[in-house]
């Protein structure tokens, strides 16, 4: 999978283009996503499904809302394998992927916070 | 008084971003005479029920705190007990069957899934739960003003024959 360019499309579209707002929440996730994505390590480590069910859960709208719908697709599959414990062998997988993917997007949100005045 | 002037409308969301997200949006939205107040969890919710809130957005998965945190359902219930009038809109992000039925059925008055919509969504619900209040207000004024116009009607034909009788010159009859 290349590199998710993220799309700022909803962001631009609730805030109506305030700039200030859109940082503001840009701040926020870049804030929380490293411990989200840590915890996701963590609860998978110890094969705490109930536990990575939650933070797949809390992550999975802020893929959209961050402009990066396709990782949307893959913390689903995330959250709904540890809610039903099931194809529990793909979860490590999923979880490098969602590791690597949201790295690179939020270099990429960065860069558009930047370009934000 | 028979219009409110002032509606409270609580936000109960875990997340920081969401409900940072959920607060600007209706703050900017409804700006006459609506109060928004944002709440981290249910307990702080339940707190503030004295406040009278009209409206409660309510998030269905309140477990981000842990374990222990009650979880939406209990909030919903325990807001419709304290205060029946309260409407309640659960947010989740799960658009599953289940859950829509369990919300409906514990008194929630609409549900809506976290996505792109969501907040539009949740607005429109907002606008026509206060559109339904004013428009209960305006019928009861109306109802009040149907009486008054009967009683003062009622008035007239009595003083009318009244005067028919004891002031028959007064209306040129002879």
């Amino acid at each position: 999978m290349t590199s998710p360019s993220v799309s700022m499309d909803f962001l631009k579209t609730l805030t109506g283009g305030d700039a200030a707002r859109m940082k503001k929440y840009i701040d926020i996730f870049l804030q929380q996503a490293p411990g989200e994505l840590e915890q996701m390590r963590r609860t998978l480590e110890a094969k705490d499904w109930p536990a990575l069910r939650v933070v797949a859960h809390t992550l999975k709208p802020k893929m959209v809302y961050m402009g990066m719908p396709e990782l949307e697709a893959v913390v689903r599959d995330i959250e709904e394998s540890a809610a039903g414990q099931v194809n529990l062998e793909s979860l490590p997988g999923l979880v490098a992927r969602v590791e690597e993917e949201l790295g690179k997007g939020m270099e990429s949100l960065r860069r558009e916070r930047e370009n934000l005045s | 008084m028979l219009e409110k002037n002032r509606y409270v409308i609580f936000l109960v969301e875990d997340d920081e971003m969401y409900r940072q997200m959920l607060q600007d949006h209706f703050r900017g939205n409804f700006k006459k005479n609506v109060e928004v107040h944002a709440f981290p969890g249910g307990e702080t919710c339940l707190d503030n029920m004295s406040m009278n809130p009209d409206i409660v957005i309510l998030d269905y998965n309140l477990d981000k705190s842990g374990p222990a945190a009650m979880n939406g359902i209990d909030v919903l219930k325990r807001i419709k007990a304290a205060r029946p009038e309260t409407q309640v809109i659960m947010l989740s992000g799960q658009d599953k069957i289940q859950v829509a039925v369990d919300t409906l059925k514990f008194g929630a008055y609409d549900y809506v899934v976290k996505s792109e919509s969501a907040f539009l969504r949740a607005q429109n619900i907002i606008r026509n739960l206060i559109y339904n209040v004013n428009l209960r207000y305006w019928l009861k004024l109306q109802k009040l003003l149907t009486w008054v116009l009967m009683g003062v009607i009622v008035i007239i034909a009595i003083a009318t024959v009244y005067l028919r009788i004891t002031r028959p010159d007064l209306f040129f009859i002879k």
